[in-house]
Protein backbone atom coordinates (compact mmCIF):
# COMPACT_ATOMS: atom_id res chain seq x y z
CA UNK A 1 0.00 0.00 0.00
CA UNK A 2 1.48 3.40 -1.01
CA UNK A 3 1.11 6.30 0.90
CA UNK A 4 1.91 10.22 0.64
CA UNK A 5 3.79 10.59 4.59
CA UNK A 6 7.03 11.67 3.24
CA UNK A 7 5.29 14.07 1.01
CA UNK A 8 3.04 15.42 3.23
CA UNK A 9 5.50 15.75 5.96
CA UNK A 10 8.00 17.15 4.11
CA UNK A 11 5.17 19.93 3.47
CA UNK A 12 4.57 20.50 6.79
CA UNK A 13 8.36 20.54 8.01
CA UNK A 14 8.28 18.16 9.91
CA UNK A 15 10.80 15.29 10.89
CA UNK A 16 10.17 11.57 10.96
CA UNK A 17 10.41 11.77 15.59
CA UNK A 18 8.37 14.74 15.28
CA UNK A 19 5.38 13.18 13.56
CA UNK A 20 6.46 9.69 15.55
CA UNK A 21 5.96 12.02 19.18
CA UNK A 22 2.70 13.46 17.60
CA UNK A 23 0.98 10.27 16.82
CA UNK A 24 2.66 8.56 20.04
CA UNK A 25 4.78 6.12 18.41
CA UNK A 26 8.71 5.04 17.91
CA UNK A 27 10.43 6.53 14.85
CA UNK A 28 10.87 2.93 13.46
CA UNK A 29 7.06 2.68 13.00
CA UNK A 30 7.14 5.84 11.02
CA UNK A 31 9.88 4.77 8.78
CA UNK A 32 8.31 1.66 8.59
CA UNK A 33 4.97 3.14 7.39
CA UNK A 34 6.52 5.72 4.75
CA UNK A 35 8.30 2.72 3.02
CA UNK A 36 4.54 1.10 2.51
CA UNK A 37 6.59 -1.76 4.73
CA UNK A 38 3.70 -1.31 7.87
CA UNK A 39 -0.07 -1.26 7.07
CA UNK A 40 -1.07 0.72 10.39
CA UNK A 41 -4.31 0.33 12.54
CA UNK A 42 -7.35 2.28 11.88
CA UNK A 43 -6.55 4.42 14.88
CA UNK A 44 -2.66 4.82 13.92
CA UNK A 45 -3.89 5.66 10.00
CA UNK A 46 -6.63 8.46 11.55
CA UNK A 47 -4.07 10.20 13.92
CA UNK A 48 -1.37 10.52 10.85
CA UNK A 49 -3.43 11.78 8.86
CA UNK A 50 -5.05 14.43 11.59
CA UNK A 51 -1.31 15.44 11.87
CA UNK A 52 -0.48 16.14 8.29
CA UNK A 53 -4.15 17.81 8.06
CA UNK A 54 -5.46 15.45 5.14
CA UNK A 55 -7.69 12.32 5.22
CA UNK A 56 -7.56 8.71 5.11
CA UNK A 57 -8.78 8.34 1.76
CA UNK A 58 -5.63 10.61 0.53
CA UNK A 59 -3.07 9.59 2.37
CA UNK A 60 -3.04 6.11 2.19
CA UNK A 61 -3.73 5.01 -1.75
CA UNK A 62 -5.34 1.69 -2.24
CA UNK A 63 -4.69 0.12 -5.24
CA UNK B 1 8.81 6.27 38.44
CA UNK B 2 6.58 5.82 35.63
CA UNK B 3 4.82 2.45 34.92
CA UNK B 4 7.92 1.44 31.84
CA UNK B 5 10.91 2.32 34.48
CA UNK B 6 9.49 0.34 37.19
CA UNK B 7 8.72 -2.69 34.11
CA UNK B 8 12.97 -2.15 33.42
CA UNK B 9 14.21 -2.03 37.01
CA UNK B 10 11.99 -5.34 37.98
CA UNK B 11 13.69 -6.75 34.80
CA UNK B 12 17.48 -6.37 35.65
CA UNK B 13 16.42 -7.24 39.31
CA UNK B 14 15.02 -10.40 37.80
CA UNK B 15 18.60 -10.64 35.87
CA UNK B 16 20.63 -10.07 38.75
CA UNK B 17 19.20 -11.82 40.80
CA UNK B 18 19.25 -15.04 38.40
CA UNK B 19 23.30 -14.25 37.78
CA UNK B 20 24.34 -13.59 41.56
CA UNK B 21 21.95 -16.64 42.13
CA UNK B 22 24.70 -18.63 39.97
CA UNK B 23 27.63 -17.97 42.03
CA UNK B 24 26.73 -20.01 45.33
CA UNK B 25 25.47 -22.68 42.63
CA UNK B 26 28.67 -22.70 40.55
CA UNK B 27 31.02 -22.48 44.25
CA UNK B 28 28.23 -25.61 46.19
CA UNK B 29 28.58 -27.85 42.66
CA UNK B 30 32.27 -27.22 42.14
CA UNK B 31 33.26 -28.00 46.08
CA UNK B 32 31.19 -31.52 45.98
CA UNK B 33 32.69 -32.29 42.41
CA UNK B 34 29.72 -32.31 40.39
CA UNK B 35 30.12 -29.63 38.38
CA UNK B 36 30.07 -31.49 34.88
CA UNK B 37 28.98 -30.75 31.38
CA UNK B 38 25.15 -31.26 32.58
CA UNK B 39 25.33 -28.50 35.03
CA UNK B 40 27.57 -26.05 32.89
CA UNK B 41 24.81 -26.74 30.52
CA UNK B 42 22.49 -25.48 33.02
CA UNK B 43 24.77 -22.40 34.00
CA UNK B 44 24.96 -21.72 29.96
CA UNK B 45 21.16 -21.63 29.50
CA UNK B 46 20.98 -19.39 32.57
CA UNK B 47 23.75 -16.84 31.44
CA UNK B 48 21.96 -16.99 27.82
CA UNK B 49 18.56 -16.20 29.17
CA UNK B 50 20.05 -12.92 31.10
CA UNK B 51 22.36 -11.78 28.22
CA UNK B 52 18.85 -11.94 25.70
CA UNK B 53 16.92 -9.76 28.73
CA UNK B 54 19.60 -7.85 29.03
CA UNK B 55 20.05 -6.58 25.48
CA UNK B 56 16.29 -5.87 25.19
CA UNK B 57 16.70 -3.97 28.88
CA UNK B 58 19.12 -1.78 27.69
CA UNK B 59 17.52 -0.85 24.30
CA UNK B 60 14.01 0.00 26.15
CA UNK B 61 16.51 2.35 28.37
CA UNK B 62 17.97 3.97 25.42
CA UNK B 63 14.31 4.21 24.32
CA UNK B 64 13.20 5.83 27.47
CA UNK B 65 16.55 8.50 27.45
CA UNK B 66 15.26 9.42 23.79
CA UNK B 67 11.56 10.01 24.89
CA UNK B 68 9.97 7.06 22.27
CA UNK B 69 7.46 5.38 23.94
CA UNK B 70 8.99 2.53 24.62
CA UNK B 71 6.13 -0.28 23.22
CA UNK B 72 3.70 0.85 20.01
CA UNK B 73 1.42 -0.90 17.68
CA UNK B 74 4.45 -1.72 15.25
CA UNK B 75 6.72 -3.47 18.01
CA UNK B 76 3.80 -5.09 19.72
CA UNK B 77 3.10 -6.95 15.53
CA UNK B 78 6.70 -7.70 16.03
CA UNK B 79 6.71 -9.74 19.29
CA UNK B 80 3.65 -11.57 18.35
CA UNK B 81 5.33 -12.44 14.79
CA UNK B 82 8.13 -13.57 16.51
CA UNK B 83 6.73 -15.45 19.00
CA UNK B 84 4.79 -17.28 16.73
CA UNK B 85 7.17 -18.22 14.04
CA UNK B 86 9.88 -18.89 16.70
CA UNK B 87 6.76 -21.29 18.35
CA UNK B 88 6.81 -23.03 14.54
CA UNK B 89 10.46 -23.39 14.74
CA UNK B 90 11.12 -24.77 18.29
CA UNK B 91 8.50 -27.52 17.63
CA UNK B 92 11.30 -28.66 14.83
CA UNK B 93 14.04 -27.72 17.16
CA UNK B 94 12.69 -30.22 19.88
CA UNK B 95 12.49 -32.66 17.20
CA UNK B 96 15.32 -32.13 16.22
CA UNK B 97 16.72 -33.05 19.75
CA UNK B 98 14.22 -36.20 20.12
CA UNK B 99 15.71 -37.67 17.17
CA UNK B 100 19.63 -36.72 17.30
CA UNK B 101 19.67 -37.17 21.15
CA UNK B 102 22.21 -40.12 20.86
CA UNK B 103 24.17 -38.20 18.32
CA UNK B 104 24.37 -35.27 20.33
CA UNK B 105 24.81 -37.39 23.66
CA UNK B 106 27.89 -39.25 22.16
CA UNK B 107 29.56 -36.03 20.70
CA UNK B 108 29.38 -34.22 23.27
CA UNK B 109 28.71 -36.05 26.58
CA UNK B 110 30.10 -39.20 25.51
CA UNK B 111 27.16 -41.00 26.85
CA UNK B 112 24.61 -42.85 25.00
CA UNK B 113 21.80 -40.58 25.53
CA UNK B 114 21.13 -37.11 26.96
CA UNK B 115 19.32 -36.85 30.58
CA UNK B 116 16.63 -34.89 31.22
CA UNK B 117 18.68 -31.67 32.45
CA UNK B 118 21.01 -32.16 28.90
CA UNK B 119 17.71 -32.06 26.82
CA UNK B 120 15.90 -29.28 28.39
CA UNK B 121 18.75 -27.27 28.84
CA UNK B 122 19.17 -27.78 24.85
CA UNK B 123 15.44 -27.10 24.53
CA UNK B 124 14.94 -23.80 26.11
CA UNK B 125 18.61 -22.36 25.17
CA UNK B 126 17.45 -23.08 21.59
CA UNK B 127 14.05 -21.92 22.11
CA UNK B 128 15.79 -18.49 24.08
CA UNK B 129 18.12 -18.06 20.79
CA UNK B 130 15.14 -18.73 18.10
CA UNK B 131 12.62 -16.54 19.86
CA UNK B 132 15.95 -13.96 19.84
CA UNK B 133 16.44 -14.34 16.13
CA UNK B 134 13.43 -13.77 15.02
CA UNK B 135 12.62 -11.16 16.83
CA UNK B 136 15.91 -9.07 15.74
CA UNK B 137 14.82 -10.18 12.28
CA UNK B 138 11.37 -8.92 12.28
CA UNK B 139 12.68 -5.59 13.98
CA UNK B 140 14.80 -4.56 10.81
CA UNK B 141 12.58 -6.23 8.16
CA UNK B 142 9.00 -5.45 9.53
CA UNK B 143 6.12 -7.01 9.56
CA UNK B 144 2.68 -6.08 7.34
Amino acid sequence: MKNKIKELRARYNLTQEDLAKKTGVRRETIVFLEKGKYNPSLKLAHDVAKVLKTSIEELFLFD
Amino acid sequence: MNNEKKKITMMFILIATLLFGLVPFILLTKRSGELQTGNMLGILVVIIIALLAAVIGVKRIKDLKQGQPVEDELSKKVLNVAGARSFYMSLYWLLAIMLLQPVIADILFDSEMLDAEQALGGGITGMAIIWFLNWLYYQKKGVN
